[in-house]
């Protein structure tokens, strides 16, 4: 019924208000659109916020565990570098409502470092915004909060960390106050340590901690002890290239690195380039003997009379007066018969041994803190004689660290590096000496630790070899200064099957009550490495035992007959 | 006709029980993701409170602090060659020890067995050889002994014979007769006079390998692995 009553009125309807109905169909359906629009568009946003707000959530909370840096770790997973989240304290001046005098009065007594008068500058600074303190302790913060000035803001900002303090500063290096890396492994590292994908995993340097801090402790010890200019001391895998470590005394903090001196700074195991004295002695005797002017042990050197060379004259400190074998030679380290090999060898066959074992070039390592080597630009013969036994050509002990390893690991030459590397991927190196000339080596390196010049360098069990090096060093005015040495023990344990080299070099050296004065390599840097071998061959794997040792006795027996010095300290060089 | 009159009612509650049901389903997932949420905060947070821990006790316990400390306090030094033990031999040369009142009782107790398998066994030449063995090595194991202080070696012999004589009458009288038995063909020593002594050497060889017996040895073993295992290699 009521349809049809509607159906009636429909009919009865006039033009005028045919239009108005119309018109009000069109603004109900305007209407209707605005509402479904509205709809629509709520349920989009609606279906928008189901799908992609999820995924946003969950990558915000996996965030936080991802450093802005990565972490860096030694060779066991200790840290060495971390960055952690640290409060920091700014103020902006133009906010400050306090008093200012009293402000900073306040300031000062809570952090007595900076004067009263310092705060009361920074609180009146023309700037928006200047730190007062970063890296602040969360009691200090809270401190400064009751005093409860709205100028004064804290913000967690992240901050690079070594909890290790100072230990191997000089290979991890630091970062700037953005979180650059502006020296060491940080500033190597840059790209890898700051990747999106990679900085979640820490990076493994070869260093062990323990082996460094060990090897620092003793050097830092004897440093002081000989009131030295500084020191450094290197250990190196051998069969890898490996830096297992690598101290430079004196050390500095990376926590707080601008505040150290230049000296501190300074890594000696890679910037410093020595003449290393008669360190050299064994590459000179390994590359004759592989050259075939070394023919066998039983080969006789004349080192009766000093070797005139132009306006050189080359002489022994304890002249033997006879001659000798290159066993004898190496033992007694004798400089004459040493020139007299290299004489023999050649400027062209010297380079090349040099050459070899990477003398001419950088060293070879991921620092960019090294120094290219100070190779004589004339090879005439007095050049090719003192060479011989490390003098006119000055190379970083880290060279000599990686020439030894070649010298005992059965003749192959790598470069060392400070990133660890997986047991099998170790580099494939080049072979510099062959492997009778390497075990050769062994047994005189031995030699000299059991009855020559090194036998401060012995450690009871570890069978230590090794050869002392003392040079003068170059005074300020030139020429050499005799007082002044650089003391060297390079040497390698064990010597049955060597697998660490352990080089500790110490930068002038001066005598004490207990060297009696001496400041040569044999009195001052070979007890270091006889107490380092001590206190990390456990540490490395190496288990001391007492009843075994290498046989020496094929290139001992030769010299047999002949006295052993009486006191180390007698055979200088 | 009245139930088809409902029929609209019955769809729109079975309609609105479906809807809220679902509507319920799906706060209790939206509040089951919030929690889990929350969790993950928590483990987050958590993580990395152990982080900031880890940092804290690492830079507290550095290196150079522990070498500070050791150097004040603790005075450890390296260890040196004669500290590691190569073989079994070497670990077995440590065992110096004098034999005491508690190794006696026990070694009364093993030799007795022995005596009684001995008896049941055979009466004479099976046991012999092997405790004449035990004598003989006896000697050798005694000597070393020397060394230590004879004063503790006088005291157990004084408290030795009053034990024997008051409380041995169960087990003692047996064994006792077991070495006087064997000594007399083997030794030909008065065996009256130190029955005791014989008792207490013949068990002396039975205790070294008890200091090296497989689990021991298998212990060292695994504990030298797992040092190795976690030192400086990997």
């Amino acid at each position: 019924m009521a349809s049809l009553a509607a159906q009636n009125e429909r009919r009865v309807l006039h033009g005028d208000d045919q239009q108005g109905l119309t018109l009000t169909y069109h603004r109900l359906m305007l209407v209707l659109l605005l509402f479904a629009g509205v709809t629509t568009l709520i349920v989009v946003r609606l279906a928008y916020l189901q799908l992609f707000s999820d995924h946003e959530g969950a990558a915000q909370l996996a965030n936080p565990l991802i450093p802005p840096r990565a972490d860096i770790t030694d060779r066991n997973g200790v840290a060495l570098a971390r960055t952690i989240d640290s409060w920091s304290i700014g103020v902006h001046p133009q906010r400050v409502i306090g008093d200012r005098n009293l402000l900073a009065q306040r300031l000062h007594e809570l952090m007595p470092e900076r004067s009263a008068a310092d705060y009361r500058a920074l609180l009146s600074a023309q700037t928006s915004f200047t730190y007062i303190a970063r890296r602040a302790v969360p009691e200090l913060v809270e401190a400064i909060n009751t005093i409860g000035e709205p100028g004064i803001v804290f913000d967690r900002e992240p901050d690079r960390l070594y909890p290790q303090t100072a230990l191997a500063g000089h290979v991890l290096g630091w970062t700037d106050f953005d979180g650059r890396g502006v020296a060491g492994m940080e500033r190597v590292l840059e790209e890898r340590l700051v990747a999106p994908a990679l900085r979640g995993q820490p990076v493994a340097l070869s260093l062990d901690s323990r082996v460094q801090a060990a090897l620092e402790s003793e050097l830092s010890a004897q440093v002081t002890a000989t009131s030295a200019e500084g020191g450094t001391g290197i250990v190196l895998d051998v069969d890898t290239g490996e830096v297992v470590a690598m101290a430079s005394a004196p050390t500095f903090n990376p926590n707080a690195a601008g505040r150290s001196s230049a000296s501190a700074l300074y890594n000696r195991a890679t910037m410093g380039v020595y003449e290393l004295g008669s360190a050299f002695k064994p590459i000179t005797i390994a590359a004759a003997m592989d050259a075939g002017v070394v023919t066998s042990m039983t080969q006789r050197w004349d080192a009766s009379t000093p070797v005139a060379v132009g306006r050189h004259r080359i002489n022994d400190d304890h002249p033997l007066g006879r001659h000798i074998t290159v066993a004898e030679l190496l033992v007694h380290s004798s400089n004459i018969a040493t020139a007299r090999i290299a004489d023999a060898m050649g400027p062209a066959r010297m380079q090349a041994a040099f050459r070899a074992v990477g003398f001419h070039e950088p060293a070879h390592i991921e620092l960019r803190e090294r120094t290219r080597p100070l190779w004589p630009r004339d090879w005439g013969r007095a050049t090719v004689m003192t060479s011989g036994f490390g003098h006119g050509i000055a190379v970083t002990p880290l060279h000599l660290a990686s020439a030894y390893a070649a010298l005992v690991n059965g003749g192959i030459w790598r470069p060392a590096t400070l990133m660890r590397v997986e047991p099998g991927q170790a580099a494939a190196g080049r072979r510099v000496y062959s492997a009778q000339t390497s075990r050769r080596m062994r047994q005189m390196l031995r030699l000299i630790v059991q009855r020559g010049t090194g036998r401060r360098g012995e450690a009871p069990g570890f069978r230590v070899g090794g050869k002392t090096g003392t040079a003068e060093k170059v005074s300020a005015a030139g020429g050499y200064n005799r007082r002044v040495n650089v003391s060297t023990f390079a040497a390698a344990f064990p010597m049955d099957r060597p697998r660490y080299v352990v080089l500790v070099m110490m930068d002038a050296p001066r005598g004490t009550a207990e060297t009696f004065g001496l400041t040569t390599a044999a009195w001052t840097a070979a007890p270091v490495v006889s107490r380092v071998i001590s206190r990390v061959g456990p540490l490395l794997g190496v288990i001391p035992d007492a009843n075994r040792d290498i046989d020496t006795s094929e290139v001992m027996a030769p010299i047999v007959s002949s006295p052993a010095p009486a006191d180390p300290a007698t055979a200088a060089h | 006709m009245i139930a088809r009159g409902f029929k609209p009612v019955a769809w729109v509650a079975a309609i609105g029980v479906a809807a809220l049901s679902c509507y319920m389903l799906s706060l209790r997932v939206a509040s089951e993701r919030a929690e889990l949420a929350n969790l993950d905060q928590r483990i987050i947070a958590a993580r990395q409170a152990i982080r900031s821990l880890q940092t804290e006790l690492g830079t507290r316990g550095r290196l150079q602090q522990l070498e500070q400390w050791n150097a004040d306090v603790l005075a450890l030094s390296a260890p040196v060659a004669g500290q590691f033990v190569e073989s079994n031999v070497s670990l077995a040369r440590f065992d110096t020890r004098g034999p005491d009142f508690g190794d006696q009782q026990a070694e009364v107790r093993l030799a007795s067995i022995e005596a009684g398998q001995a008896a049941t066994a055979r009466a004479a030449s099976p046991a012999a050889p092997r405790l004449v063995l035990a004598a003989a090595r006896s000697e050798q194991v005694a000597k070393p002994n020397r060394v230590q202080p004879t004063i503790q070696r006088a005291s157990l012999a004084t408290a030795d014979r009053p034990v024997a004589a008051t409380r041995a009458p169960v087990g003692r009288t047996a064994i006792a007769s077991v070495p006087a038995v064997v000594r007399q063909p083997a030794a030909q020593r008065p065996a009256a006079t130190r029955p005791t002594v014989a008792l207490r050497n013949a068990a002396a060889p039975a205790r070294s390998p008890s200091l090296l017996n497989d689990d021991v040895l298998r212990d060292l073993r695994a504990e030298a692995r797992a040092e190795r295992s976690g030192g400086t290699r990997n």
